[in-house]
């Protein structure tokens, strides 16, 4: 709640479709923002998850390996065609030509395959945002963000069937066995990075008080531990778990110090234009990479099987029955423009990001930003191949401007684990890896 | 029951029989009707095992091994086997099917002996934390607050189509993290924090909100508008500060001619001013932008307000002589940017402060919180235990120990001494909120509790069953104090109780949580109709129907009718602008009222034929009889079809393109792998198709008349939704078990299996001799074993 009246924040929110102008919600937090050290540059790791799949002759280039080749979707890219990668071959799910919507986002950043069950076993595989989080995200009040878009409250019996509706609600796991939830609010977002209104002894003191209740609440949970059934006592040292790991993110936050949020505007919720959420979704991750707030990041940007409309696009059907083209050219040729529509307002974050000095670069020169989809056609529910981009220049270690052929059939895990070698994770496997692709 | 319990035991005694000299025994007997094992296992071989026998066995089940000697081997399966029988659903169409009597026969005699032979289990619910509706129902009855609870937590994950599913309910950092700002926030609010900050919050018109009339909730003679309960936190100045929607170059709309807006606080007008027309004069700025920037500036007022929640409007005055009905070609006249009326409407109102607070004032959160006040600085600590003890008795749900006391007590002096008596409150209030024994529902297991025991929960803990179940939320005193002295699972005071709690307003929890879920209601603000195809259709209507079926199954609940009621009942909920949607007539302003659905409003009766739900199974631009028809199956008969096959071809398409639903949806079915399926579901949805995608009636589809004849799961022909409705009614077990299986889900808050079905008949047979009243099932589930016991944890989840 730290909102001074500007107007600038409700034109943000009152600008019609199809505007391009720069947000002013961005520029107005940036100049108070604490910047990360800036003698060594800081890795960063960012996916950002497209559902429903594509139309992949309107995605992928033709033709061999090679220099990059735009195709209608991937244009919005061209500007930051220095940092892209684009790799063709990629597969999920062991092989399967086809498979469902719960496991090509439950599947996607594990490279794992959902087990299929409706509650008590869920199953899939940690995620390769987790894995780096686990490595990179130590130092750092958040180890990691996880943001989505849609309001999943909405989506009764919209979960395949047999498959636990977590394996939609989220792209990010912290086990196999632990989905993390991911926010939709940017107001909410913006208030956990910065903390709730106040001055910064108010804040300082509420962080102090948190801590010692979050003592005494671990206190608390031991002692109800005893009297419990054993597998309840689990959740319970689970509990207790968590308990330790936001006293850490406290200890974080204070050491910091304090971040000049009074200065910022916040935004006022969740903003009713796709575009303009998408955007403040965006800029909040911008703000957080900025002030070293967390160095590694997923976003899904619209659930699988998505009910979204997109008038403004001149379709009448949703995301999800635009997807079933059923063949038909028109229609891939709307379901195109709902993925154009996605990758340019990620061009818009990629901008954002080249245009942030970080050290002796920009953020994007430091990041490596994974976009792309769970399923390849939305028609067919196929498994491969995959469309994939990696952005980013990885602190050097990755050069742009090529479209890559993994070999065929590649498990996406494949991919994954060239990347956590990219960020120096020592893991060996991931999901159904059977081989590491490197993108040096 | 007895009967075929007897014959069981006498064939369970008897020496194995193989399946080959059973077949043989079958040839000279009636296999009309399956009166014993020997009949079972005849149809069996008749019906099922041409697919699933050891070979093929498709759907992973083979039957030529299955012993109906020996149920209770594999109940698992033969519960399957009867769902497939009450449903109709198998044998597949094309195949020989059993006759009526040979379903029912087989069905029942199956269920007899899979009844006879049940074993108990209790079930042992995992350990879950309040989901979001559950902790922003308990923060209302604890502290008189009702919250926005969208901001304060994240959604909860659902399973089994409930979001109260204790698999699903864990911890994770986020939501810990989550829990620990909403206890901050709450009790900063609850308190009535003096050291609140200004903050501003932004309530918004939907974009599909029609603006061309008076809205519920605002004060006469208005127009469009917003009305919305904000909750103010310390007696202190407010701005209220108004934007008016702009087009897409960022312009006001709608100036030409004046306006008047006004604002009101509790009906009292604190601001009145003029837009557009000569209003406009003098304006500020050169370019369109800036003068609509400087209209906008105009439109902002700071007043003084009293703490509390307080109901806030923004709306337009209606003008003398001006009819709702101009300029006005479709019932949407919308706060969107395409609007094209030409009026000037609302799109956001922000509330800002508090400036100038002058105390915390007399708010309802205060009077609870505040049961007593110190005499002097001496007499705080007392009085404040008297209300942390009070608070905490009532989060907890359970007796306070003096342990938790003196959990509280550090933090109430730590507030105190840096803000006295009242920061002391609001620290340790702060402290019960982040408590695990709030935000976890635990139950204790006795230590004596030998492995694979199931031992009755103690009365608080069933007290607080109870009170989730009925209430989404924590026990009231009255509940608590019958819990704590044992007499709550004396069962005429539990039934007693059971009754007041559903007459209870609370009750509307079932509503808004339970039927919300099961019938998909809280789908519908995700629905966007095409606003091409479905002009007329607004947020209104979508809130109206809603509405509608809340109303209609509060209404089954309150007047405790026959749960059959819910399929059949002849009246509905409707407003001024639901009637007209529904044609019908004499129906004015925005009160919803019963009317009665007479005999040629049929096809409206019940649940089949109300908007909500029909939209909500229909894609934003045409009807999706899959849907419904899927949606029929799961909700109605639960019967769920399989997920489609993994291969799903591409419908084919051809040199013209389909023009009617049942063209296109014949195409899909011309399929082979997508026909064994839609041939179930699509038939059950084409009997709706005089409702169109957002559930108006209507007789023809691009010009021919509609064709709503279709088919029930055996192939046998229906025509419209009152025959489908009846047909579905045929045996109302089905329904009633249906209804009975998903509630006893949501009130045991997992997953039922197969041990569980016994129970489910159970319940279901015994509420016929009352016609199945709403109360006989809820009581039934109250009184049943997996209610009111638990399993020694050895109960883990059998894999299957």
């Amino acid at each position: 709640m730290f909102i001074t009246r500007k107007s600038l924040s409700r034109r943000t929110v009152l600008r019609g479709l199809g505007t391009t102008l720069a947000l002013p919600f961005l520029e107005s937090m940036v100049p108070a923002m604490a910047r990360a050290d800036a003698l060594k540059p800081t890795l960063r790791f960012g996916a950002v998850y497209v559902p429903n799949g594509c139309p992949m002759n309107f995605w992928m280039p033709k033709g061999e390996a090679g220099a990059l080749q735009f195709t209608p979707i991937l244009e919005p890219l061209r500007p930051f065609a220095a940092y892209t990668n684009v790799v063709n071959n990629l597969s999920r799910a062991g092989g399967l030509t086809v498979t469902d919507h719960a496991v090509s986002s439950a599947g996607w950043l594990s490279g794992a395959v959902a087990k299929q069950t409706e509650a008590e076993d869920i199953r899939v595989g940690i995620t390769i945002d987790q894995v780096l989080a686990k490595h990179l995200g130590q130092d750092t009040p958040f180890p990691s963000l996880e943001f989505a878009t849609e309001d999943f409250s909405g989506y009764i019996g919209g979960c395949v069937p047999g498959y636990s509706c977590a394996y939609m609600n989220t792209i990010s796991w912290a086990s196999e066995t632990e989905p993390l939830p991911m926010e939709i609010n940017p107001r909410v977002a913006f208030e956990r990075m910065f903390g709730r209104a106040g001055t910064a002894e108010q804040r300082l003191r509420r962080s102090a008080e948190n801590r010692s209740i979050l003592d005494s609440v671990a206190d608390e949970a031991r002692s109800l531990s005893r009297s419990v059934s054993a597998p309840d006592r689990t959740r319970i040292e689970d509990y207790m778990e968590n308990v330790r790991e936001i006293e850490r993110r406290i200890q974080k936050t204070v050491a910091r110090g304090s971040t000049s949020a009074d200065a910022m505007t916040a935004p006022v919720g969740i903003p009713e234009s796709f575009e303009e959420h998408m955007r403040m979704m965006f800029d909040l991750l911008v703000v957080a990479y900025q002030a070293d707030m967390t160095r590694v990041f997923t976003f899904m940007t619209g659930r699988e099987a998505s009910q979204r409309t997109y008038p403004g696009l001149g379709m009448k059907e949703t995301h999800h029955d635009t997807s079933h083209h059923g063949g038909n050219p028109e229609k891939m040729a709307q379901h195109a423009k709902i993925n154009t529509l996605f990758i340019s307002l990620f061009a818009e974050f990629l901008d954002k990001l080249r245009k942030s000095p970080d050290g002796q670069g920009s953020l994007l020169d430091h990041s490596l930003i994974a976009y792309g989809h769970g399923m390849s056609d939305g028609q067919a529910h196929s498994a491969y191949p995959l469309a994939f981009a990696a952005i980013g220049g990885a602190g050097g270690k990755v050069r742009g401007n090529r479209y890559l052929k993994a070999p065929e059939w590649s498990p996406i895990a494949n991919l994954w684990l060239g990347v956590a070698g990219l960020f120096g994770s020592p893991i060996e496997r991931i999901g159904e890896s059977n081989a590491r692709f490197e993108l040096v | 029951m007895h009967k075929g319990m007897s014959r069981f035991t006498l064939l369970a005694r008897a020496a194995p029989v193989t399946l080959a000299a059973l077949a043989a025994a079958c040839t000279s007997h009636d296999a009309a009707v399956v009166a014993s094992a020997q009949d079972a296992t005849a149809a069996l071989r008749r019906y099922c095992s041409d697919c699933h026998n050891d070979d093929d066995l498709t759907a992973g089940l083979s039957v030529t091994k299955l012993d109906p000697t020996d149920i209770h081997k594999n109940p698992e399966v033969w519960e399957r086997v009867v769902r497939k029988l009450r449903t109709r659903t198998m044998p597949p169409q094309d195949a020989p099917r059993p006759s009526k009597a040979t379903y029912d026969s087989f069905a029942t005699w199956l269920e007899n002996g899979l009844d006879a032979t049940a074993t108990p289990n209790p079930g042992a619910p995992a350990l879950r934390r309040l989901n979001r509706a559950e902790y922003s129902n308990a923060i209302r009855d604890l502290l008189d607050l009702d919250v926005d609870v969208t901001a304060l937590l994240p959604p909860d994950d659902s399973a089994f189509g409930f979001d109260n599913i204790g698999d699903m309910l864990v911890f994770s950092p986020t939501l810990l993290e989550r829990y620990l700002s909403a206890a901050d926030r709450v009790s900063a609010l609850a308190v009535g924090d003096p050291g609140t900050v200004v903050g501003a919050q932004t309530y918004t018109v939907k974009g599909d909100e029609s603006q061309s009339r008076e809205n519920e909730a605002m004060p006469l003679g208005t127009v469009g508008g917003i009305a919305f309960t904000h909750v103010f936190p310390l007696n202190a100045d407010y701005e209220f500060d108004l934007a008016l929607v702009r087009n897409n170059l960022d312009v006001i709309r709608g100036l030409e001619h004046p306006h008047q807006i006004e604002i009101s606080v509790d009906g009292r007008r604190v601001f009145l001013e003029g837009v557009g027309g000569q209003y406009e004069a003098g304006r500020a700025g050169t370019t369109v932008n800036e003068l609509s920037d400087s209209t906008d500036a105009r439109l902002r007022v700071r007043v003084p307000v009293e703490a509390g929640p307080r109901i806030v409007t923004a709306t337009f005055v209606r003008k003398v002589g001006e009819g709702t009905n101009r300029l006005r070609p479709f019932e949407r006249s919308s706060a969107g940017t395409y609007d094209g009326t030409g009026r000037p409407h609302i799109k956001t109102v922000t509330v800002t402060g508090p400036y100038n607070a002058s105390g915390p004032g007399d708010t309802p959160s205060r009077r609870r919180i505040f049961t007593c006040r110190p005499a002097d600085a001496n007499d705080e600590p007392r009085c404040a235990r008297e209300i942390l003890t009070s608070l905490a008795h009532r989060a907890y749900r359970r007796a306070v120990t003096p342990a938790d006391i003196d959990r509280l007590m550090p933090f109430f002096e730590d507030g105190r001494q840096h803000g006295g008596f009242e920061a002391g409150i609001q620290l340790a209030l702060r402290r019960i909120l982040a408590s695990p024994s709030f935000a976890f529902r635990l139950e204790a297991e006795p230590e004596s509790a030998a492995s694979a025991d199931a031992y009755k929960v103690s009365d608080t803990e069933l007290a607080t069953r109870l009170s989730f179940f009925l209430w989404s939320s924590i026990p009231d005193d009255e509940l608590l104090k019958l819990a704590e002295q044992n007499k709550l699972s004396d069962p005429a005071t539990l039934r007693a109780q059971v009754k007041r709690m559903l007459a209870d307003p609370k009750a509307w929890a079932l509503v808004e949580n339970f039927a919300g879920q099961w019938l998909h209601l809280r789908n519908l603000d995700n629905i966007n109709p095409n606003s091409d195809e479905f002009p007329d259709f607004d947020n209104n209507l979508r809130q109206g129907f809603k509405r509608e079926t809340e109303l209609f199954f509060a209404s089954i609940m309150n007047e405790d009718r026959s749960v059959l009621d819910l399929m059949t009942a002849d009246y509905t909920f409707v407003d001024e602008r639901l009637a007209k949607h529904y044609g019908i007539p004499g129906v004015y302003g925005s009160q919803f009222r019963r009317v009665k659905l007479g005999p040629d409003m049929a096809a409206r009766r019940g649940l089949l034929g109300k908007g909500g739900i029909l939209m909500a199974t229909s894609h934003a631009d045409r009807t999706a009889p899959t849907l419904r028809g899927k949606w029929v199956l799961e909700n109605l008969l639960g019967a769920p079809p399989p997920p489609p096959p993994a291969n799903v071809p591409a419908l084919q398409t051809g040199a013209e393109a389909p023009k009617t639903m049942r063209e296109r949806m014949e195409r899909h079915r011309a399929t082979p792998s997508c026909a064994s399926c839609h041939k179930v579901m699509d038939p059950l949805g084409f009997a709706m198709e005089n409702f169109d995608a957002v559930g108006a009636w209507r007789t023809l589809e691009a010009g021919r008349p509609i064709d709503a004849s279709g088919s029930l799961m055996d192939g046998s022909p229906i025509n419209g939704a009152a025959e489908l409705r009846d047909a579905l009614l045929a045996d109302p077990k089905v329904f009633v078990g249906t209804f009975t299986e998903k509630m006893l889900t949501y009130a045991l808050g997992r997953g039922l299996r197969y041990y569980d079905m016994p129970l489910v008949r159970k319940l279901t047979e015994s509420a016929r001799g009352h016609d199945y009243r709403f109360s006989d099932i809820v009581l039934g589930i109250v009184e049943s074993t997996p209610f009111r016991m638990r399993a020694k944890a050895a109960a883990k989840h059998d894999e299957a």
